[in-house]
Order: C-alpha cells, then structure tokens, then sequence
C-alpha cells in the first residue's frame, strides 16, 4: 500500500499523511521471451564497386505483460496483468552503397538505404475486439498503429443541406445541430445514424481504418563527390508513408479550448459564406466545459484532416576543402581543412506547416512541439 | 581422521547457511505490506485519511469547472456561457465517463475486511471505522443520484468475471443500505461542537442522513406522483414516508441536542455574507464540516472564484427567477406595481430596504464592495458588465446581467484578486441552515398545514438573522398562476422558497429541482432571464459617454452580443443570454435526463445483466 506525504486536506494539525488502498497484483508475473529470424545477404560487385546487404527478418515477442480481461466497473481497480500478449515484428532492410572514380581527380560514392518493418498483435486479451480506435488498446490482429476514422465528405455548404444532414441520427455524437461549415461524416453502413457501431472490429459502424501511423520505407541516401581536394557530400533522409493524426489537436485547427487557441495564418482559411472552398471548418471555441459538444462536430478522426507525414529532408550538405600541401607544410601544418556545413536545410512534406514530421510523433498532446532546428556552421579542423 | 574432520568442518558450515535461510523472508522496512494491513490505529487513521482527498465537493478553479459556487448552472439559478449539456439534453452515451465510485468503495471495503487486525483503543477504532461508514454511504449516494439503483457490494471482490455477473439492485434497496451504513456512522463517531479537528463526527452523519433520506424520500413521493420512470415501481406511501421520518428524525437529533446554532453577531446586512467567506470557521458555531484552503502553505491550496468573480462577471451571471423569488422586506411577495416600479433602475430590486437582506448579500448591487479597501476599481458599477469594453474595462463578461456576490473575498491579499487558484473561501460541506430546513421540509411532506406553526419557530433563526419578519403562510403564499410553485399546498410552497433562498448558489438546487420531479416545469423547454433591459435604464446606459458606451448590440441580422426576450417593439423585454444557443429552450428530456446514461461496456460486462437507464 503506497503512502502520500500530504495531499489537499488540511486536517488539525495541517496536511497528514495518507495511505492508499493497494491495488490488485498477480505473483505469476515472468520475463517476456523473444525469437528472432533473420536472413541476410552480403555481397560486393564489380570488384566491390558496388556493395551491398539485404536482410529479413522477423521477431515475435511472447509473455508480454498484458492486461487479463477487463472487468465490470464495480470490481473497482484494474484488473492485474498477466504475461498473454505477444507481438510479431516483420521488416527488411537493403543498403547499397556504390564507389567510382572517373579520373585521377574526381570519385564519388553513393549509399542507399531502405527499411521497412510492421508490427501486428498476435495474443492480447480482448476477444470480442472492443475499442479498435483507441490507440492504447490492442486486439489480436491489430496492426500497430492503426488509426480508424470516420469518411467525411466535405463541409455542409447550405442551411438547406444542413437540415437535410440533421435527420441522420447524430446523438452519439453529440446533442447539437449541424450547420453550414460543420464536417459532413458519411454514413457507411446506411442504417441512419452515425456512430461506432457496437465498438468492436467486425461492427465498427461508420468508423474504418483510415492510415497507418507506423513509419514505411524509411530511406537515406548519402553520397559524397571529391574533386582533387574539394569534398561536397549530402545526406538526405526521409519516410515513404506515414499517416499523422492530428485528434482534437488545438495547434492544427486553431479552435478549442478558450486558453488554449493561438490562430496562425493557416487557420483563417476556415468556413465562411464567402469561403465555401475552405479547408477548416467552424472555428469553435469555448471554455473547456462547454466545449466538447461543439467539437464533436469537426474535430472527429476523419480522412478529410488525417494527414500525411511522409518526408525527404536534407539532413546535411558539407563542402570542404583542403588546402594545397605546398602552402601548408611550410607552416609547418599537416592539414588545414575548411567546412561548411547545414543541417536540416531542406524539407519536402505535404505535412501540415504548423507540425515538423519528425517532432510531431513525440510531441505532447495535440503534436505541439519545436520543429527541428537549420543549423548552419563554419569550421576549420588544423592538424599539427 | 582427515575425513571425518572434513566432513564435520561441511556441517558446521551448511548448518551456518541453512539457519540464515530462515532470515531471507523478511517485510520491507520502508513500506506498508499486505501481511496483516492496518495493525496499528495511527495506520487506520492514515488510511481513512486518503478518503478526505477527492471525496468532498470543493470550490471551483477554472471558469466553468465544478464545484459548489458554480454548480447550480445545472439549474434555474444560474447561467453561464454554454447551456450546460445536463439540462440541455445534450449529453451523448460515448461522452459520459465511467463510473468512478467503485474504487472508493473497494477501498473502504478493504478497511471493513482488515479491521480485525486493528489493536489499540476501541473507542478510536470504532470512530474510524465509523469515517469508513460514512465514506461507503456518500459514494453510493452519490452514484445513486447519478445513475439511480446500482449493486450494492460490500466485500473485496476477485478478479473474476463471473462474480460480477450482477444486476443492478433497486433504489430503495441501495436507499436503505445507506441509511444503514450512516446509522452505524452515527453510533460510532465522536461527538464534537466544533470543527477544530476537522474530522467527521456523529452531528455530520446526521445531517447527511436527514439530507439522504429527505432525498430518497421526496424523489420517490414526487416522480411516482408524476408518474415518471424513475421511481421503484410498487413502492408503498408508507415506505416513502418512512423516508422521510428518518430525515426528519436525524435532523431532529441534531437540533434537539442543541450544539450548533445559526450564525449571527447582530449584522443582519453583513452576517450572511461574511460566513461565507470567513477563512477560519473552526469554532463557527453553525458549520459543521467544511474544507479549508490556504494559499500560504506549501504548496498552496486555493481555488479561483474571487479571481473570476471580482469584477462582476466572470462568466457567470444569476437569473431573473431566484431575485424574484426572495420576498420583499416586511415577508410579502415581491410582484405588482412594486416590482415593475423597482425594475425601471438597474440595481433597485436587490435594495436590502425593499427586499429580503439575503439578497443583496447573495447578488451585487451597484456600488456594493467587490474588492478590498487598498485595490482600485473596488465598487460594482452601476450597471452589470455584460460586455468587455464598458467603463472601466472587466476581464470576463456577466452572461445574464447579475453579479454573483456570494462568496466573493471583499477583505484579501492582493494575489486572491490578481491569480487563479489563489481564492481562500472556505468549501462548506455541512452546514445548520441545511439541518433546519431538512427538518421543516420533512414534517411540511408528513404533516402539511399542521407543520406550520412548528416549521415557522424552527426557521426563526434565519429570518433573524437577516432582520425579516416571521415565517407567514399566507403571506408568503404564492398563488399567481405564473409562478411554477402556485400548484403546490402553501407549507410545502414557503418551506421550498425559504430553501432555495437560504441555500441559493450553494450546490444543492440541481438536486432539489430533480427530486422534486420539476424539471419539466423549470427547466425543460424554458430559458433563463436577466435584468429588465427594454423599459429600464440600462437601455439608456447604452449610449456613447454611457457605461455601455452604445457597444451592446442586439436585435441585429448578425454580429449581436446580447440577445432580448420577447421582439422587436415589446415594451418590456429581459435579457435573454441563452436565447441564440436554443431557441426552443433548454432540451432537458424530462423521461430521459434525470439520470445518467450507462457507459456501453458495461452492460457487456455484466453479462446484460446491467440495464440502461430509462430512454437512453
């Protein structure tokens, strides 16, 4: 049973120290066990030119702790977790790497590099599958980092296609009537209403799996060029697929929480009578209690909003060179070497600009985090 | 000889190891085990210590949050900016959270099935074991109000889902398994007179059983006579009246034994607003229990309700129906040519001269203090700011056009008016107003007219207090047919006024307007009004060079800031804040909204042996 020193309660003689309840354990707890398969490749050609590896591999994580079945509210804790997940990991990796040499001065070398790997449940507890769309909960077969939606389709536009909209059955969603500038969340199933059906994969109503967040094909490519003693070399690096989400986020929509809202110019490109064509929609804002019902009607996981965190960024680019031995060793110097070099120059994304693709995964709430820095930098290396 | 020797030297040793194998099992010194839990009473006291922390209601920190100055918005006496979705009938059965009072329970559970161990004076024992009692009772009520019957258990359940494979008992079932946890509360506790230990005792679980069974007694007496779905079906009038005996009894206990009394040092413009905002009420002889803050510890505890509420606005305002419910100041009804002379001047109607002096205690007059002596900007304007931009300029807008003064810390630091969460107003859990007035509406349900004389002695020392006459039946008889009340026989009528009056934006009309079955009546299809507005001088006052400076817009295609009662032409129009967010009134489902929606999962859980609530 855990002890606090003292929490709000002033008692007579001020805060007193309180003990918890202890909580549910299981003494079975054990390690988890991992098997590992790998195939891999190695070769070099045209007299090792061009080199190469090529691996495969997969990876199963057994006697994860997982949690046992949940139970009915009235038990009053978690359940204890017991060792019954497992995760299966399949991936590959290629890297090639090419030298040459055109004359006596100039040689360059090329290196490229891809991975790719998934990750799917094969064990957790969760038999009937329930709440897929949570992106803590796990099922046997979920593919890590799913992400489920809705479909949306469009912006309500008119009163008229409003009211028309209104007769769906919207109650799960919230109590509040759609207006024009509201996201229009289709209705898969046809049955009148939008909701997540029974929650549970197989029944998932009008919600599907809209992306991925996992990262795919993940590629660098870094190559570096010599003329006499002049050196440029580029690593660029990036990400094939990537799906962000960006939720409720307060820094995507530019509407939320009255605290929280700071509008950047990319928010004003909202709904209005004169701006049918936009991207947002209604900008809610209102204080942090009245505010979830409104958001309920523009902010729910849709493939309109879901964004895509795919990249290529030149993460470095170095010129430098090397002074001429003649003017060196008189000095009495063995190498004098000049540089510039940057970091981060470059970015191609069609992420949204308020995010950076590579901070926004490990941000906290809403992908609010800096983006990575350009670092530009000059430099002498002198060897005596 | 070398062998033997040997061998000997290897017993010696391994009877050396094998007798330190019988010290490997120890406890962990540092910790608490689960080996034989709450041995000791400073352990049992430490333990029942952890249910003070989240149990009782505290004042508010954020704008909008809850907390016992800003619950009732859920009501008739309140607004703020977004009609709140309780009584708007917007709530949705994917955005309710989980049920949280189980894990209290467990815990408690926990301390009835450990409490054998406990050594030490049987007299602290049982007062603990009564705290555990009472803490049981309050979580159950508390899911009761919410979502009506639920399972009552009473043991550490296994983590076995078969177990739980229960379904939901009755009301009445859960009703009277409360009312017996508090009896053994009662028998077990302290007696204290005053609240210096700051520790429940026996007066406290009286005053929650007169408060619970009054409850239970009136929500089952009213929605069986209005025929709703939420009250046990079969249930006979004497078990309702058994009900409410007991909540009469309780408070009687209280009352008779005589420790606690109704503040007052002769002030009857300042009493009642000073026990509100009176930071140590340790040997205040009229509360109970009640929680402290102190923003000069460390870490502070505060809240933010002066933070908010020190310029007049603060994002909440007080409706139209609670000013013109409190009576004038010789006990008439406050109507006719009186009320629509005083309404012709913003602020007349709250004047302590012409009206009951709670009211100017509960709701800000102009020129009343806000702030302490060394601020500035230290009255309340002469108009209520319902806009930003008036003269001088406020942080956050009244929606309705009356300031809430209740509460307010008119003598404090400078920080409590300049920071959020630095507000020491005391949270007051229990208070003796509350046990005379369970007390009077409990003999007003069994006794009706033949309470009255009885019921008007009992709540002399709040009219005294205040320096208003005598309760009057038919004087203070509302029979208007506009008014919702008018239906009900006169002792009930007076003793549900003198209530609402008393206990105005204290956290309990949300509870009163649901057991009374009247929230088809209040709340369903209506909308809360402010001030007059066309027809008194605040209309004038929004002019340029006014204290509106002609910024208040209404009326208009788009772009209004304040919405109107009535239309365009009318000669008397109130304001009308919620008028733009539901036209049609607020959507409270009277066969529906009572009750909490069941989460989804668990009538899974349950094996469906859980039901949802009513017309979820």
């Amino acid at each position: 049973m855990s002890t606090e020193t003292q929490g709000s309660w002033f008692f007579e003689n001020g805060r007193d120290m309180y003990i918890k309840s202890p909580g549910a354990f299981n003494p079975n707890t054990t390690w988890e066990k991992i098997e590992s398969a790998d195939i891999g490749l190695d070769f070099g050609l045209f007299n090792n030119q061009l080199t190469g590896s090529f691996d495969i591999y997969q990876r199963t994580t057994r006697d994860m702790l997982g949690p046992t079945a949940k139970l009915a509210v009235m038990y009053g804790t978690d359940a204890p977790k017991a060792n019954n997940a497992s995760m299966r990991n399949r991936g590959w990796e290629l890297s090639l790497t090419y030298r040459g040499r055109i004359n006596s001065d100039i040689s360059y070398s090329v290196t490229g590099m891809v991975s790719d790997y998934t990750a799917t449940v094969l064990e957790y507890e969760n038999p009937n599958k329930y709440n897929p769309s949570d992106e803590d909960v796990w099922y046997p077969g979920k593919k890590v980092g799913e992400i489920w939606g809705y479909r949306a389709d469009g912006l309500i536009q008119t009163q008229a296609e409003a009211d028309e909209y209104n007769k769906l059955d919207l109650s799960f969603l919230t109590g509040q009537a759609w207006k024009p500038g509201d996201v229009k969340y289709k209705d898969l199933n046809n049955d009148g209403k939008i909701n997540n059906g029974s929650n549970t994969v197989g029944d998932m109503g009008d919600m599907e799996i809209i992306g991925n967040k996992t990262p795919r094909y993940q590629y660098s490519i870094n190559g570096a060029i010599t003329w006499k003693r002049l050196t440029v070399s580029m690593l660029w690096q990036g990400v094939g697929k990537r799906d962000y989400d960006p939720g409720t986020s307060v820094l995507f929509y530019g509407a939320g929480a009255k605290a929280q809202v700071v509008v950047l110019e990319e928010h004003l490109d909202y709904w209005r009578e004169d701006n049918p064509g936009a991207y947002y929609p209604n900008p809610y804002i209102a204080t942090v209690g009245g505010f979830a019902d409104l958001r309920a009607k523009t902010m729910q996981t849709t493939d309109r909003y879901l964004q895509n965190a795919a990249y290529i960024r030149l993460k470095n680019l170095t010129v430098s060179y090397d002074l001429h031995p003649n003017w060196i060793k008189p000095i009495g110097l063995q190498r004098v070497n000049i540089y510039f070099s940057g970091e981060n120059l470059l970015t191609f994304t069609k992420l949204a600009k308020m995010f950076d693709p590579e901070t926004a995964f490990v941000a906290l709430e809403g992908g609010k985090n800096y983006p990575l820095t350009q670092i530009y930098s000059f430099g002498l290396n002198v060897s005596f | 000889m070398k062998t033997l020797t040997y061998k000997y030297i290897l017993l010696v040793i391994s009877v050396a190891l094998l007798n330190g194998c019988q010290t490997l099992d120890l406890n962990p010194e540092g910790e608490l085990t689960t080996a034989n839990p709450l041995s000791s009473v400073p352990e049992l006291e430490k333990y029942v210590n952890q249910f003070y922390e989240e149990t009782f209601l505290t004042q508010p920190g954020g704008m909008d949050a809850d907390g016992i100055a800003f619950l009732d918005k859920y009501s008739d006496n309140m607004v703020v900016s977004v009609p709140p979705a309780l009584i708007n009938g917007t709530r949705s059965v994917s955005g309710i959270d989980e049920i949280k009072e189980y894990e209290k329970i467990r815990g408690i559970n926990y301390l009835f099935e450990n409490i054998e161990n406990c050594v030490g004076t049987q007299a602290d024992i049982d007062h603990y074991t009564g705290e555990a009692h009472f803490f049981r009772a309050w979580y159950y009520f508390s899911m009761l109000k919410k979502w009506g019957g639920v399972t009552w258990i009473e043991e550490v359940l296994p983590p076995d889902a078969e177990r739980m494979k229960l379904p939901r008992d009755s009301r009445t079932v859960i009703a009277d398994k409360i009312l017996a946890d508090l009896d053994e509360a009662i028998r077990l506790l302290y007696i204290r007179d005053n609240t210096v230990t700051m520790r429940l005792h026996k007066d406290v679980a009286r005053a929650f059983k007169s408060r619970v069974a009054l409850y239970e007694g009136t929500w089952q007496k009213y929605h069986k006579q209005k025929n709703t779905p939420f009250f046990t079906a079969g249930i006979t009038d004497d078990k309702i009246n058994d009900y409410l005996i007991q909540a009469r009894d309780a408070a009687k206990e209280i009352i008779t034994d005589g420790r606690w009394s109704i503040y007052s040092t002769g002030k009857p413009l300042e009493d009642y607003q000073r026990l509100f905002i009176t930071y140590d009420l340790s040997n205040n002889k009229e509360i109970l229990f009640w929680k402290k803050y102190d923003i000069t510890a460390t870490p502070s505890v505060g809240h933010s309700i002066t933070w908010y509420l020190n310029q007049g606005g603060g994002n909440v305002g007080l409706t139209l129906s609670l000013v013109d419910d409190y009576l004038t100041r010789d006990g008439k009804i406050f109507t006719g040519q009186e009320r629509a002379e005083a309404q012709k001047t913003y602020g007349r109607e709250l004047d302590p001269e012409l009206r009951d002096p709670r009211l100017p205690q509960t709701v800000a007059q102009p020129g009343a203090r806000l702030r302490p002596l060394t601020s500035s900007n230290i009255y309340m304007p002469p108009f209520c700011p319902l806009i930003t931009s008036v003269t001088p300029a406020v942080s956050w807008t009244n929606p309705s056009g009356y300031s809430m003064l209740k509460f307010v810390e008119i003598d404090c630091m400078d920080e409590t008016v300049t920071e959020d969460y630095k507000s020491q107003a005391p949270a007051i859990q229990f208070r003796y107003a509350e046990v005379l007035l369970n007390y009077a509406e409990a003999l007003a349900e069994l006794n009706g007219a033949g309470a009255q004389a009885e019921i008007a002695t009992i709540l002399q020392p709040l009219r005294y207090r205040v320096d208003m006459p005598r309760i009057d039946f038919s004087r203070e008889y509302n029979t208007d047919s506009s008014y919702p009340l008018s239906q009900l026989e006169a002792t009930i009528q007076v003793v549900r006024r003198e209530r609402r009056i008393e206990l105005a934006v204290e956290g309990m009309r949300m509870d009163d307007i649901f057991r009374w079955a009247m929230a088809d009546e209040l709340l369903a299809g209506k909308r809360p009004l402010g001030p007059l507005f066309i027809g008194s001088d605040m209309v004038e006052a929004n002019v340029p060079g006014g204290y509106y400076d002609g910024n208040l817009i209404y009326d208009q295609a788009s772009g209004n800031n304040i919405y109107l009662s009535g239309q365009p032409g009318d000669p008397l129009r109130y304001l009308d804040p919620y008028k733009n967010l539901c036209p049609q009134g607020l959507g409270f489902n009277p066969i529906r909204d009572y009750l909490y929606p069941i989460t989804q999962d668990q009538i899974a859980l349950t094996g469906g042996k859980w039901e949802q609530n009513p017309n979820w």
